[in-house]
């Protein structure tokens, strides 16, 4: 059993989408958030049939780990209801339908008709492929990342700064 | 076909064998904390059910069990019923990965170190969903400091298990386990080790760490709201589940996992696990607890530097020496866990012998002490285990 | 059990099948094992004996937010370390310098919070 049914797929994809509406749908933001949690894990489901293991693990801990709990805190920390409650950005719903449909066609086009060259080793790369990848070949947008990380930092401590002086 | 019932047969058996731990965990672990609670605290112990009380937690176990479970008028029902189901991933999922033998895995992941940290996620989210759900104040303050606690601590969490897989150059427990033939990594790397510890015991909000249950001030925390059967899954198979799992785990990565002479490896697993648990016991009976801010900055600011200063230590050391870099690691992990120690008992001598901090705390809270007592004391009655 | 890597999988998400079915499975037993008397007075929400006021459902301080915020970047960095730890062995110096000067970065970020105070609690 080399490769996945693909019935595993189906299955994980109509799950994803699924919760994806759900997010959308939901009126109380705290259903649309754990629906969020199912879509980010779904999702994890589907890097894993890529054998995209450490893809997978990171996935898990970094949007169900972190940012989930990040959005968890930031829907407590607004004032709310649950419930019924207006939501006034609704009303732009007749302007979202042809942008949806517009970006849905350019994806379509773009995975449908477009051209990717990988080989069979590439797609089942294992942890150190992967590292051995990122370290060596990509080791100076690696070190980037660490200012792009550091930058975060320094706007979330100016930005908490900011809160307390109020 | 046939291969397929084979496989969802044996699952079945490994799924049973799962929750057994996971039950056997919250039974006996509550029991041994009340008694020897009981004996540090010269008191009994429950001790009327069956031989020295054996039997409480089964009867407590059914107690809770056809006890009417209430959901609050105005908590949000399905996430109240939802929340306890997310927390208890955690220790069923986590033991997936844990080799019990040789030869027995649920799932032998190439991942196993990051997939451990990644699926504990799941019980901070079940626990702050519950704080949220049940619509009450103490709740929701303990769901919340609990969630702010354990991410805290998941990150020297993180990157000790890093340093883990330095040691053993895989991400597979297995060969975590395998490597740790000759000698454990707690004999290596003690550093790590303590740190594990005391990240882990604040993962698992147990004292001195306990603050999201902290009952002089939240009531229970995050379970206030939950009653009865409820109850008994977030207590005792959550809670006590994931000490038991979190037991397995130090024992796979500190202490050689199955591996030992004599017995067999769930055996040894077992006789590991029992330690751990004692040691979260025996803090739970001496130490008193944090407040929030040094709760945080405990983590902040002198575990996730050391973690990372070990971190650096450990890889430097490796690459100096690929071949033979066990001995230089162990010396600095032993002289760092020495110097730690002894500027810890520093600290807190200096703290106790103030005079004047001393005196007037004393002063304030035990004025008898200063004073002659008004008669004599009765003398005190005497009470075995 | 078996070191397939599609049948581990598998197993992993039975598990977490498993664990929905086997909550909601206890907790019916339960319902249906227990007496039920539910009324008014049983069913508010406990707030040390006083009628409770006002929904619980309110904002809170934001240093849990910030704290959240750090801890994402942090997991971050340690997601880039793990895969780092398999390989760096073979890297030599390079790779151990690399990381050490990814770490130095994020380490200025920490003491950069710590200096403006925001790893206080407060």
């Amino acid at each position: 059993m080399n490769e996945f049914h693909p019935l595993a797929f189906y299955l994980i994809g109509g799950a994803v989408i699924a919760c994806a509406l759900g997010v959308v749908i939901f009126k109380n933001l705290i259903y649309s958030a754990i629906a969020m949690i199912c879509c980010f894990s779904g999702i994890s489901g589907i890097y894993v049939l890529l054998h995209a293991e450490l893809l997978a693990a990171a996935q898990l801990l970094i949007y169900v780990g972190a940012i989930s709990i990040l959005i968890l805190f930031a829907i407590m920390l607004t004032r709310h209801r649950s419930g019924n409650i207006d939501i006034f950005f609704h009303r732009q719903s007749w302007a979202a339908i042809p942008l949806v449909l517009l970006v849905f066609v350019a994806l379509a086009i773009t995975l449908g008709w477009g051209r990717y060259q990988a080989s069979a080793d590439s797609l089942h790369a294992g942890t150190r492929q992967v590292a051995d990848v990122l370290f060596n070949q990509y080791a100076f947008p690696f070190e980037v990342v660490s200012l792009v990380l550091l930058a975060a930092m320094i706007g979330a401590v100016i930005l908490a700064a900011k809160e307390r002086k109020r | 076909m046939i291969a397929g019932l084979e496989y969802l047969l044996s699952f079945l058996l490994a799924l049973v064998i799962a929750l057994a731990v996971i039950h056997v965990g919250g039974l006996v672990f509550p029991y041994l904390m009340r008694r020897l609670w009981g004996f540090v605290g010269d008191r009994h112990g429950p001790n009327r059910v069956g031989p020295f009380g054996f039997f409480q937690p089964i009867a407590d176990g059914i107690k809770l069990f056809t006890k009417e479970d209430i959901t609050p008028a105005r908590a949000n029902r399905w996430i109240f019923l939802l929340a306890p189901a997310i927390a208890f991933s955690t220790p069923l999922l986590v033991q997936a990965v844990i080799p019990f033998s040789e030869s027995y895995t649920i799932a032998d992941l190439n991942i196993g170190l990051v997939y451990i940290v990644a699926v504990g996620a799941f019980g901070v989210l079940g626990i702050l969903l519950a704080g949220w759900a049940s619509n009450n104040k103490y709740s929701l303050l303990g769901g919340l400091r609990s969630a702010a606690q354990m991410i805290s601590y998941e990150i020297p969490l993180l990157l000790t298990i890093i340093v883990v897989a330095m040691l053993a150059d895989s991400m597979n427990l297995g060969d975590v386990v395998a490597r740790q033939e000759n000698v454990w990594y707690i004999a290596v790397q003690p550093l790590a080790f303590i740190v594990f510890l005391v990240a882990g015991v604040a993962e698992l909000n147990r004292t001195p760490f306990d603050l999201p249950e902290a009952e002089s001030e939240l009531v229970s925390g995050y379970i206030t709201e939950y009653s009865a059967m409820r109850f008994a899954l977030f207590y005792g198979l959550v809670e006590w589940g994931n000490v038991t799992v979190w037991g397995l785990t130090t024992a796979t990565l500190f202490m050689g996992g199955w591996r030992g002479p004599f017995l067999s490896g769930p055996q040894w697993l077992a006789v590991k696990v029992i330690l751990m648990a004692l040691i979260i016991i025996w803090f739970f009976s001496t130490f008193p607890r944090l407040q929030v801010d040094q709760l945080m900055a405990f983590a902040w600011k002198i575990l996730i530097p050391i973690s990372i200063l070990n971190l650096a230590a450990t890889g430097l050391f490796i690459t100096l020496w690929p071949d033979d870099y066990l001995v230089p690691t162990a010396i600095f992990s032993w002289s760092a866990v020495i110097i730690f120690i002894a500027a810890f008992t520093f600290m807190v001598k200096k703290i106790l012998l103030n005079k004047r901090l001393g005196m007037k705390a004393r002063e304030e809270y035990e004025p008898w002490l200063l004073h002659k007592p008004p008669g004599p004391i009765p003398p005190r009655r005497q009470t075995g285990l | 059990m078996t070191t397939d890597y599609n049948v581990s999988y598998l197993s992993v998400a039975l598990l977490g099948l498993a664990d929905i079915c086997f909550v909601l499975a206890l907790l019916g037993v339960s319902r249906l094992v227990q007496r039920r008397n539910p009324y008014a007075a049983k069913l508010t929400t406990y707030e040390c004996g006083i009628e409770p006021f006002s929904d619980s459902w309110s904002p809170f301080a934001i240093r849990y937010y910030l704290f959240a915020l750090l801890f994402v970047l942090f997991d971050v960095e340690a997601v880039f370390l793990y895969p780092w730890a398999v390989i760096f062995r073979s890297m030599g110096v390079t790779g151990f310098v690399e990381m050490m000067i990814f770490i130095a970065v994020l380490l200025c970020g920490l003491f950069y919070a710590w200096g403006k105070g925001a790893l206080e609690w407060v």
